[in-house]
């Protein structure tokens, strides 16, 4: 919306058509043609033509349907005065020249009984045949029939009268009026010309018109500077609203809305004292200032709720005095009585409160000053209550916007988590929330150790900001965390939990990664819903981007592959979110290239370099700026200490045997002598177990990490078993009871081919 | 990864030899080796019908280097039998992860593990 249509019309003005502008044009027009005629009567119809001209409605159609111009004039030899039409134009009427030879005849012409009551001539001088009295300064402006006919007239210098009629297709306002005396005076400037008078009488009439037009245009400059100023305030009032609704930093609202404030009332200082909740629920008080030193209030404590203060601290009223020291609210509160000693001198007082258009609530007050007395207008006052309504209302929206931006944070930062060391690995993982836009993200990474020397990782991103996305970023994680703990498949779990944002309300669009290293197999296995592909680099440094084929996001696909890679110890994943690599200047997969290219300073860091270069690395991929935020997680597993082993067995009895020779040697080789009779008891009952329930043994691996033996046996089966608790004199049902005695935990998963039972032996206790 | 391929080398070794002590009505096997799922048969063959005569056996665990929950399974099993029958089952010379597996499976509850053959006469010589 543009600023003028916000300024109301005055019904009474009519600045369309009668603006100043058009007005003085008028009379330029109306001298410089009527300086061409040589008779009186070409003289009138150039003032009609005129005027029917130059003022022109919004349509660019003639204000004046109608312009006709009479004069008196003595008949020559008689002692009659008569009124005739001297000129005419537009829609017009013929009209008789009339003698005026009774008081009468002058009453029962309308148009020339205005003007003579106007030029407050007595209607007898009309009929008397002598020249008129009055001066050139005497001329009428005056509207008839509810400003349907405007009346311009005045006396002529040789003692005539001239009346122009002119009606307007709209109703003209009062206040068009004195704006259209220098249209009659010009009227008349036209008129004398026509008469050849000699030429000091025209250099007087010159003279005159001079000195009227120069008093109006006084007049004018004052109005105009006025209507300025009006604009100039409806302006920075408007900018001001504008500027402080789309602030949601507190702190430069409550300044600019103060420095605004203090510029509009012209006050030597202004203050705004404006509440905040705190994180506590707790209310506090803080001030801006503007005009004047924060050192100038600094030794002050906050005002209190006196009498001068409390209509503005209360919300009940704006306070504005002249000379607030003479008010007799002011000087009865102890201990000051008045202003504190040392306070800037202030006589001129404006308070204005700042109230929550939401809750009514008083958000604060803005104060302004002045030494002088008698500084604040009415206009002041306005601006300052304007100004004050748009702080209200944006003080409401930065504080909302705050509450629901630190919900969004502290739900995001309670959830997030925080990527701790996995054994076995050395992570680096950073989170950055977009640089543009101070909301908060959906992006989530995730480390996992799972049991059996397994790591899960996650990375994934929500589509969305703000609340709803953290808190969805939360349940996604979550339940990947709990599904992982499951030992669950990345295929399967990437499908459960789709299965389960299809349960949740809304619409869920999640781009996600989920992979399992197994440090025994030596491979990552992993599901892909929508997410970029992940980054493996082998021992020796060869970086693959993962080429399979993405599955749709979770909440919108069904169905997910799963993947396996080989990855020798020594490699590293490197999972990320889009805003690492997307750049408007730059397409993904050139991001991609440079990421790639970049990776090498990574994988060659030492263990605690890490951080420092993917910082560097960051950075250098996005220049600093990102619009989106970053998760990154590098994880490269550590040279080993220990080892694997692992032996194929055959679905028969005497398969533990052979478990067991196979334990003696690979623990006498791993200095675990003490470890082997535990090992040995755990291993038969899992390989028994096997043999006896699953009937497809398939082999036995044991890896053994510092700290930790861990033995899986794999069969072909997906049945899970299950621990009982045996009578005492039960025969059965001890194996998996002296399984969960001797490890640490023990634990089953299934695989795409069957099962693995594991069980993992504490090596220091 | 180290990998060695399966050894077909049979079941785990145990042997059961069952001899009869000075006193009547005392049955004494000395059990060696290892006993598993895949072998606790063989304590059954080698005892034969001695549970169901009454008689109390007294094994002689000195040279049993590993059992497994199935041989722990098979003693509660002869435990049960001898008893059904009015004898007594004894578990001597226990080696420590006999021992250690007897005990936390509470089966020391159960059956009688006494330190020597000898201890296990004095106790039936005074019943």
């Amino acid at each position: 919306m543009s600023f003028p249509d916000r300024v109301p019309a005055d019904p009474l003005d009519d600045t369309v058509r009668f603006g100043l502008s058009k007005v003085v044009a008028a009379t330029i027009d109306l001298r410089q043609r009527a300086a061409e005629t040589a008779t009186l009567g070409n003289a009138g119809r150039s003032v009609v033509d005129t005027l029917r001209s130059v003022f022109r409605d919004g349509a660019g159609a003639p204000v004046f349907a109608t312009a006709e111009l009479f004069v008196t004039s003595m008949q020559p030899m008689s002692d009659t005065r008569w009124f005739e039409c001297l000129a005419t134009a537009g829609e017009v009427t013929a009209s008789e020249p009339r003698p005026l030879i009774s008081a009468g005849d002058v009453a029962s012409i309308p148009l020339l009984d205005t003007v003579v009551r106007e030029l407050r001539l007595a209607p007898l001088a009309m009929v008397a045949g002598e020249p008129l009295g009055g001066g050139v300064d005497e001329l009428a402006a005056c509207l008839q029939a509810n400003g349907n006919v405007l009346v311009l007239g005045g006396v002529l210098p040789g003692g005539e009268l001239f009346a122009a009629r002119l009606v307007p297709s709209e109703p003209i306002g009062i206040r068009v009026l004195d704006r259209l005396r220098i249209v009659a005076s010009a009227i008349r400037f036209g008129l004398v010309h026509g008469m050849r008078l000699e030429p000091e009488r025209l250099i007087d009439q010159s003279a005159k018109l001079a000195e009227l037009v120069g008093g109006q245009a006084a007049d004018l400059e004052s109005v105009v500077t006025e209507l300025r100023a009006e604009a100039e305030l409806f302006d920075s009032l408007h900018s001001v609203g504008r500027r402080l609704t789309a602030q949601l930093d507190l702190d430069k609202l409550v300044q600019d809305a103060t420095d605004a404030a203090t510029r509009a009332t012209t006050a030597q200082f202004g203050a705004f004292f404006y509440n905040l909740i705190d994180a506590y629920g707790e209310s506090y008080t803080l001030y801006t200032l503007s005009g004047v030193p924060r050192a100038a209030f600094e030794r002050f404590p906050m005002p209190r709720n006196t009498e001068v203060f409390a209509p503005t601290f209360n919300g009940e009223s704006i306070v504005r005095s002249d000379d607030i020291t003479a008010d007799p609210r002011y000087g009865h509160s102890a201990p000051h009585y008045g202003m504190p000693a040392g306070h800037l001198p202030v006589r001129s007082y404006l308070a204005v409160p700042v109230i929550s258009p939401s809750s009514g609530e008083v958000l604060g007050g803005f104060f302004f000053g002045h030494p002088a007395p008698g500084r604040f207008s009415t206009r002041h006052e306005h601006l300052a209550s304007g100004i004050a309504g748009y702080a209200a209302i944006s003080l409401d929206n930065a504080r909302l916007y705050q509450q629901q931006r630190r919900l969004a944070t502290e739900l995001q930062a309670s959830m997030l988590p925080d990527v701790r060391a996995v054994p076995g690995f050395d992570v680096v993982s950073r989170y950055l929330p977009a640089a543009a836009g101070s909301n908060v993200g959906g992006d989530w990474l995730d480390v996992i150790e799972l049991p059996a020397a397994r790591t899960a990782f996650a990375v994934g991103d929500v589509m969305g900001r703000g609340v709803s996305a953290a808190a969805t970023m939360g349940q996604v994680r979550t339940a990947i965390r709990a599904y992982a703990t499951l030992d669950t498949e990345p295929a399967q779990l990437l499908q459960q939990v789709n299965d389960l944002l299809a349960t949740m309300p809304g619409d869920h669009f999640v781009t996600c990664l989920y992979a399992v290293h197994d440090a025994i197999d030596e491979t990552i296995t992993y599901a892909s819903a929508g997410h970029l592909p992940p980054i493996v680099v082998a021992p020796d440094g060869v970086v693959e981007v993962r080429p399979d084929r993405h599955d749709l996001p979770l909440g919108v696909g069904a169905g997910f592959s799963q993947h396996e890679v080989q990855f020798p110890v020594g490699g590293a994943l490197v999972l990320y979110t889009d805003g690492l690599v997307e750049r408007r200047d730059r397409s993904v997969r050139d991001g991609i290239d440079t990421f790639v290219a970049a990776l090498p300073n990574l994988c060659q860091a030492a263990p605690v370099d890490l951080g420092e270069v993917a910082d560097r690395l960051i950075f250098a991929l996005t220049g600093g700026k990102h619009n989106d935020d970053i998760a990154f997680l590098y994880a490269r597993e550590q040279a080993r200490l220990g080892g694997t082993a692992r032996i194929a067995l055959a679905p028969e009895p005497a398969s533990a045997a052979v478990a067991r020779r196979f334990i003696d040697e690979q623990l006498t080789d791993w200095k675990l002598d003490d470890w082997i009779g535990r090992a040995n008891l755990v291993a038969t009952e899992l390989v028994s177990n096997a043999v006896r329930h699953s009937g497809s043994l398939t082999d036995m691996r044991l890896h053994y990490v510092p700290d930790r033996l861990i033995i899986a046996v794999g069969d072909r089966d997906q049945s899970l078993p299950r621990r009982m608790d045996p009578a005492l004199d039960d025969e059965r049902h001890r194996g998996l009871f002296l399984v969960d005695t001797y490890s640490k935990r023990w634990g089953t998963r299934r695989t795409g081919s069957g099962k693995v039972v594991w069980a993992e032996l504490s090596t220091t206790e | 990864m180290t990998e060695i391929a399966w050894r077909p080398d049979g079941p785990a070794p145990l042997s059961v030899n069952v001899s009869h002590p000075a006193r009547p009505g005392v049955l004494l096997a000395m059990v060696n080796g290892e006993m598993d799922y895949g072998n606790t048969h063989r304590l059954v063959t080698a005892l034969g019908d001695a549970p169901g005569t009454g008689t109390d056996i007294v094994l002689d665990l000195g040279g049993l280097t590993f059992c497994d929950s199935s041989a722990l399974g098979a003693l509660v099993a002869l435990h049960k039998r001898t008893t059904a029958a009015g004898g007594r089952l004894f578990l001597v010379h226990l080696r420590p992860q006999v021992a250690d597996a007897i005990s936390v499976t509470s089966l020391d509850q159960l059956l009688r593990v006494r330190a020597s053959v000898e201890t296990v006469l004095a106790e039936t010589d005074r019943a």
